[in-house]
C-alpha cells in the first residue's frame, strides 16, 4: 500500500509547496475563495457562520475579476 | 493610529499572517497583535476602550470581539505576554500589493504555536515545518527561551 501511497502524498506535498511559494496577492484571492466555499457549505448544512469578506476590501492590493 | 500614539506597534498575527508563509488557509478574522502606549499597558485591567473609539470615529464599528474594517472582522489584541510582545517589535514589513503589511515572522509565529498549543495550532506548525521558509536557529532560540522545548519536542519527533 505505502508504495502507492507515497507518489500521491508527494505531489500533495509537493502541491502544497507549490501554494506556499505564490504571490500573496494571489493568496488572498484563494482566501476569498475558500472562505466562500465553507459559507456555502455551512448555509447548506443549516449552520450560517461568518460571511466571507468582500472582494473590493482587496480591490485595492489585488486586481479581482 | 501609532502616528497619533493610539498604538505603539502592531502586527498581523494568527492565520492571516500564517498565510504569508505557508498555503492559504480559509480564515474568517484578521489578528492584530498590538502593543498599547505604555500608560494603558501598565494598567491592571487593559482595556481598547481608545483604540475602540478612534476607529469608530472613522466609521469602523466594533462588532463584538471585532472590528469591522472593509467588511474584513479585524481583532486587535494586546501583546499578551514576552513573546507575543517579541513578535510585534521584531515583525516587518512586507508589500502587499501597493501597500505594505507588518507581520509577524515565521519564526515568531511557530513559537507561538507551540505555545498556545491546541490541536490545530499543532497541525499549522506542520504546514510550516513543510513548506514556510524560517530560520531554525532563530526558532531554537525562540523555543528555548521561552520554554517551550518540552512541547515542541512532543509534537515535532
Amino acid at each position: 500500500m505505502d508504495h502507492l501511497m507515497a507518489p500521491l502524498l508527494a505531489a500533495k506535498a509537493r502541491r502544497r509547496r507549490e501554494l506556499a511559494a505564490l504571490p500573496i496577492e494571489e493568496k488572498l484571492k484563494i482566501v476569498l475563495e475558500l472562505q466562500r466555499n465553507v459559507a456555502e457549505i455551512r448555509r447548506s448544512a443549516g449552520r450560517p457562520g461568518p460571511e466571507p469578506w468582500d472582494p473590493s476590501c482587496i480591490q485595492g492590493l489585488v486586481r479581482l475579476p | 493610529m501609532v502616528e497619533e500614539g493610539i498604538l505603539e506597534a502592531y502586527a498581523i498575527g494568527g492565520a492571516m499572517a500564517a498565510v504569508f508563509y505557508v498555503e492559504p488557509v480559509a480564515t474568517f478574522d484578521l489578528d492584530v497583535f498590538v502593543l498599547l502606549p505604555a500608560a494603558e499597558r501598565d494598567q491592571v485591567i487593559v482595556t481598547l476602550e481608545r483604540q475602540s473609539q478612534w476607529l469608530a470615529r472613522r466609521g469602523y464599528p466594533a462588532a463584538g470581539e471585532h472590528v469591522m474594517i472593509e467588511s474584513v472582522p479585524v481583532q486587535l489584541l494586546p501583546a499578551y505576554n514576552p513573546l507575543v510582545t517579541e513578535a510585534v517589535a521584531a515583525s516587518a514589513d512586507r508589500p502587499l500589493g501597493r501597500a505594505r503589511a507588518r507581520v509577524c515572522r515565521p519564526e515568531h509565529l511557530m513559537a507561538i504555536l507551540v505555545q498556545t498549543g491546541r490541536s490545530k495550532d499543532r497541525a499549522r506548525l506542520q504546514m510550516f515545518l513543510e513548506e514556510a521558509e524560517f530560520d531554525r536557529t532563530l526558532l531554537e532560540e525562540l523555543i528555548d527561551r521561552h520554554g517551550l522545548r518540552e512541547r515542541w519536542l512532543a509534537w515535532t519527533t
